[in-house]
């Protein structure tokens, strides 16, 4: 009785083969190409999401303001300036308010009041705007600090309309308050962050699974050592690394504390593939360039005189733009290392992350900080992903640090 | 800037310098066009009859064998090669289990035990039948009795495994197995039998 009829079914049908369905190929190629279509409507897409919050920026923070502020007389004698284009009114003379006051305009002298002596003659200039997380105070007494280097009219005695009633005869209720205002700076940022190596796998299997990348139909030591290493007990060691990665961003205050940063990052990646199988060694080494985008929110929560501490995260949008492909041999029995083959085509890949860092920064100059900031990037899986460093980590921790430079 | 396009024609690279599987592999994951239809043609005939073992109707193998396809060109990066033979094993994976997603989303897998356990003394020799026939022969078992009876025969999956795929006892898929097995041997004698008297 043959009661295991069907242990030969498998190899009845081993090489057994039915006509596909007609029009498969074209349903098929079809969905290739639709999928194909995706990156660039990604990248689109991100693009569009960067302009339109830019674009939102600029409308609420920077777009152009009247240069000309109103001027009105109040009672006693002393001159308040209204800035309509940033809707506050800056009663700017009143002395006790002097600290507190985040930005003053140039004034026309022939509106200049009197201080009296106990209140330095302070002022900001139009280039000192307050950044997000910078005290205002400490930019006042920096600029008493180095009163050459502020521009504008100085609020002195020498003023032409001489020595008036000082504050405290102005009746209260025809003062308002100066308020605490905001100015959007911009700031550029240069930054480079540390490389990051892992040596992922160890697999033991047959064959050479480095010459993945190598053309079968190669003649010459290509496919020699293909011959030579096919079929024999091989160690195969994966390395993923991410070389040191460079960044040019642009940093716009949305509020005091607030700002949005964006920009661009470069990230070389490289796998390398290493099989020894035989008296052979063969090794791959994948270099890929992804371009990022990034969109991230800066808090800052502490400031000091010249310290700053902020936390910074947001998303990224990366995506190749460069690779090159490069399989190398070396007899184990000595002799040269030989190139079998170097391929410079587009591996093409997308994806994005969510980065989170914790910065120190440290202002050096009046306008340029330097920056350490040590955090996080969760890469999102994805199930096409190539074999990368990306792919092989969900999460990498990085260091980065810079310098900013603030414009205005 | 020329865009390139997948061959529409069948002339590639798969009837001229046929590459092995390993750089098959490469070619599809740099989504080399002539590399993803010479993929195409070398497994669309074998994944077609692992697909008709599953699912009978044609637009369902059509559908199925399209999303597997695409599945495998986009998850290509996930596959790992373990030797020649390696690359097709995988790829008859994804089909099995984009069948056995598109017999759960019609909500075909009934396990119906109303058909005869008991199975006669198998004295054939399925060398001598044509596979094509076979096919036929699993094609028109009832779903369940199918389904179990192709995981377990050409998969390899215990009863156990395919418990867990399937989401029924243990038991069910012995006894429906048993019962395919029986319903499939009486198929081949009749088909024999049916020879001989011709």
């Amino acid at each position: 009785m043959n009661k295991n009829w069907t242990d030969q079914l498998p190899e009845l049908f081993e090489d057994y083969r039915e006509a596909p369905p007609e029009g498969l190929w074209d349903a098929v190629r079809a969905g290739v190409e639709s999928r194909r279509r995706r990156l660039p409507a990604a990248f689109w897409y991100a693009a569009a999401g960067l302009a339109a919050a830019a674009a939102i920026a600029w409308f609420v923070f920077l777009r152009p303001v009247s240069p000309k502020p109103a001027v009105t007389l109040v009672p006693g004698g002393l001159a308040a300036i209204t800035i309509p284009e940033i809707r506050t009114e800056l009663s700017a003379f009143v002395p006790s308010s002097v600290r507190s006051l985040a930005r003053t305009r140039q004034i026309p002298n022939e509106v200049l009041p009197v201080i009296q002596d106990e209140y330095p003659p302070v002022t900001l200039d139009e280039d000192t705007p307050v950044m997000p997380g910078e005290d205002p105070s400490v930019i006042l007494s920096e600029a008493k600090e180095s009163p050459e280097e502020a521009s504008g009219h100085n609020i002195t005695e020498e003023s032409p309309v001489g020595n008036l009633p000082v504050a405290q005869q102005i009746p209260p209720e025809s003062v308002s308050e100066p308020r605490r205002t905001f100015t959007p700076g911009v700031q550029i940022t240069l930054s480079s962050s540390g490389p990051s190596q892992h040596t992922a796998d160890v697999v033991n299997g047959y064959g050479l699974p480095s010459a993945l990348f190598t053309k079968a139909d190669a003649s010459g030591p290509s496919a020699e050592f293909r011959m030579v290493g096919r079929n024999k007990p091989s160690t195969t060691n994966s390395s993923y690394a991410r070389l040191p990665r460079w960044a040019l961003g642009v940093n716009v205050g949305l509020t005091r504390r607030l700002s949005l940063e964006s920009g661009v990052v470069l990230s070389p990646l490289q796998t390398t593939l290493t099989t020894e199988a035989g008296s052979n060694r063969i090794e791959t080494r994948k270099d890929q360039y992804y371009l990022g985008i990034p969109l991230h929110l800066q808090y800052s929560f502490w400031q000091g005189r010249r310290l700053g501490l902020y936390v910074t995260g947001g998303p990224m949008y990366q995506f190749a733009v460069a690779s090159r492909v490069r399989t190398t041999a070396e007899p184990l029995s000595g002799g040269s290392v030989q190139t079998l083959e170097e391929s410079h085509s587009l591996l093409r890949d997308a994806l994005w992350s969510v980065d989170l860092s914790a910065g120190v920064q440290y202002r050096i100059f009046r306008r340029g900080s330097l920056f350490v900031q040590p955090g996080v990037s969760w890469y999102f899986p994805r199930a096409d992903a190539p074999d990368n460093f990306y792919s092989a980590h969900s999460a990498a921790f990085e260091l980065s640090f810079g310098y900013r430079l603030r414009l205005f | 800037m020329q865009e390139r396009r997948l061959k529409n024609s069948s002339s590639s690279r798969a009837g001229q310098n046929s590459p092995d599987e390993q750089e098959l592999v490469r070619l599809v994951r740099s989504k080399d066009p002539d590399g993803i239809r010479c993929f195409y043609d070398r497994y669309a005939g074998y994944l077609t009859a692992v697909c008709s073992r599953y699912l009978t109707g044609r637009a369902d193998v059509e559908d199925t064998l399209q999303e597997s396809f695409l599945q495998m060109i986009d998850h290509i990066g996930r596959f790992q090669y373990r030797g020649e033979g390696s690359l097709r094993a995988w790829a008859s994976r994804i089909v099995v289990n984009q069948s056995l997603k598109a017999l759960r989303k019609n909500g075909r897998l009934v396990y119906v035990e109303d058909l005869p356990e008991q199975e006669d003394e198998a004295d054939f020799s399925l060398p001598e039948i044509p596979p094509g026939v076979i096919l036929e022969m699993i094609r028109s078992l009832p779903d369940g009795y199918r389904t179990v009876f192709n995981l377990f025969v050409f998969e390899k999956k215990s009863h156990k495994e395919i418990a867990a795929l399937l989401g029924i006892k243990e038991d069910t898929s012995a006894s429906q197995f048993f019962r395919a097995r029986a319903t499939l041997a009486k198929k081949i004698k009749a088909y024999i039998k049916e020879q001989n008297h011709e």
